[in-house]
């Protein structure tokens, strides 16, 4: 009776259908609030920590945790412990408890983030004494370096708090600066519409070609 | 309301239907627009043309199906790069859906061009993400007891193509595909160690983030988006999804221009009246 349960290719159809109700019940908020939209987020949160939950430990915990103690490597055990050390911060009694561990994990991380400071930010420095020219430098390759440096030391200018902005020598080139950080942040944000939009079209696409099969 | 002032209060809802339609006519009656790829993505296309053989890509898949639009088609087009030039690779996964995902990616492409899982390709599974910076680390001085075993539990030193492979020095690209700020994190533990090169295919709204280490030198390309996809694609000779879209991705940056436009002509008028009563 239920064997078209088991069949790929029906699966496929009902997945494509439950996708379909599913993108356009979500998409239904942008009408107004209703129901079937309220019905919908509560699946998707439901299903998300569900699966989260499954996939937390098929392919985290069991593989790389207890099938190691469960094969012999005891030792394992200890961090559960570690990390039920956490918990403590809910207990006044109990709190250093958790300090322990906080403060082991803080020693840690900023050991490790001072040596990828490092890493991310020595090249960017250097590479930003660019000559402005010589080396074969072609006219555009010059005006490009010099824009670089303008820009550079604008900014810079813009950022530095230590005294007030108040003669022309110190306001003008902070004002540029300014003025320079709004076109950043203007290309930053044409970037942000251009992914808003590019996900809407994966969806539309979705319901154009998946589901109606009316798309190229 | 005089028409000026009815441009600064377009319902929402006409806005959104305009937009559906905008987006919905290319992808229905195929419109093309033009493709040229940029200096960044074809920085990563030869990146990946000049792995050295007998080192393998490690492919880094931190997205799930949020960003599916931007960041699927990015991964597709990387894969199917790396098969077509017989370069070996190892995905590695960072998100549980992103991990599925790709799997599913690399077994489809692989079987449209005869590649074999083991031989050409591995996926190494998913690692949590709280984890990457000691994760990366480890792997880099040591890649079988930091991996240890592939996403269907087979140990490392049972599969043929990571025979040889031991370290970072047999890596010889990292692609990072991701919506979030992986980068900094490939680049402070693995580029400014080791050099491994690296490719960024982050989502537009990511893509800022990296143009300082792209003209730092840091990386070697960057895919931005779904258009960063495009042009790769365009660089492959396909037209796949990322092409299809790019018709209505440019008509509907063209209608929220427009937009844009009705609406500031709309209160410069408005403020003009004002002014004038």
């Amino acid at each position: 009776m239920f064997n078209w349960l088991s069949n790929p290719n029906t699966m496929s159809v009902v997945g494509i259908w439950l996708a379909a109700f599913g993108t356009l019940a979500i998409y239904s908020i942008l009408y107004k609030e209703n129901p079937v939209y309220r019905m919908a987020e509560h699946i998707f949160i439901g299903a998300a920590a569900g699966y989260g939950v499954y996939v937390t430990w098929s392919q985290i915990l069991k593989p790389l945790w207890w099938d190691k103690i469960t094969s012999g490597q005891w030792y394992w055990v200890f961090a559960l412990v570690a990390g039920s050390m956490f918990y403590f911060i809910y207990s006044q009694r109990h709190l250093w408890i958790s300090r322990l561990i906080f403060g082991a994990l803080l020693g840690l991380i900023s050991g490790t983030v001072f040596k990828g400071f490092a890493g991310v930010n020595m090249d960017r420095i250097y590479a930003s004494f660019t000559p402005v020219a010589g080396h074969g430098m072609t006219a555009a390759q010059s005006l490009n370096n010099i824009l670089f440096i303008f820009v550079l030391l604008t900014v810079m200018a813009y950022f530095f708090f230590s005294f007030e902005h108040k003669d022309a020598i110190r306001r003008v080139p902070s004002s540029i600066g300014r003025w320079v950080l709004m076109f950043a942040f203007g290309a930053m944000f044409g970037s942000t519409v251009m992914a808003r939009m590019s996900l809407l079209i994966g969806r539309i696409y979705f319901l154009l070609h998946d589901w109606l099969h009316v798309a190229h | 309301m005089r028409w000026f002032d009815r441009l600064q209060h377009i319902d929402r809802r006409i806005m959104y239907v305009l937009l559906a339609l905008i987006i919905a006519a290319p992808l229905i009656w195929k419109l093309d627009f033009p493709i040229m790829a940029s200096p960044a993505v074809k920085g990563a296309y030869n990146a990946v043309e000049n792995i050295p053989d007998g080192k393998i890509a490690v492919i880094s898949i931190n997205w799930a199906s949020g960003t599916i639009a931007e960041n699927g088609p990015q991964t597709e087009a990387i894969i199917r790069h790396m098969f077509m030039k017989d370069k070996k690779f190892a995905i590695i996964a960072w998100d549980p859906q992103g991990s599925k995902f790709s799997y599913d990616y690399a077994e489809r492409i692989a079987r449209e061009t005869g590649k074999v899982y083991g031989r050409d390709w591995v996926h190494w599974g998913l690692r949590p993400i709280a984890n990457i910076v000691l994760l990366i680390q480890g792997f880099a001085r040591n890649i079988p007891r930091t991996i240890g075993k592939d996403i269907n539990g087979t140990p490392l030193s049972d599969i043929p193509m990571m025979q040889e492979i031991k370290d970072i020095k047999d890596v010889g690209l990292i692609a990072d595909i991701t919506p979030t700020a992986t980068l900094d994190i490939w680049i402070a533990y693995i580029y400014g160690q080791y050099r491994t090169p690296i490719i960024y295919a982050p989502t537009a709204v990511m893509a800022p983030e990296g143009f300082n280490p792209l003209d730092a030198g840091q990386i070697k390309g960057m895919l931005a988006g779904m258009k960063g996809a495009a042009e790769y694609e365009h660089l492959l000779g396909r037209v796949d999804f990322a092409t299809r879209a790019t018709g209505a991705l440019s008509s509907s940056h063209i209608l929220i221009i427009v937009l844009i436009i009705l609406g500031n002509v709309g209160y410069l008028m408005s403020r003009r009246r004002r002014e004038e009563e």
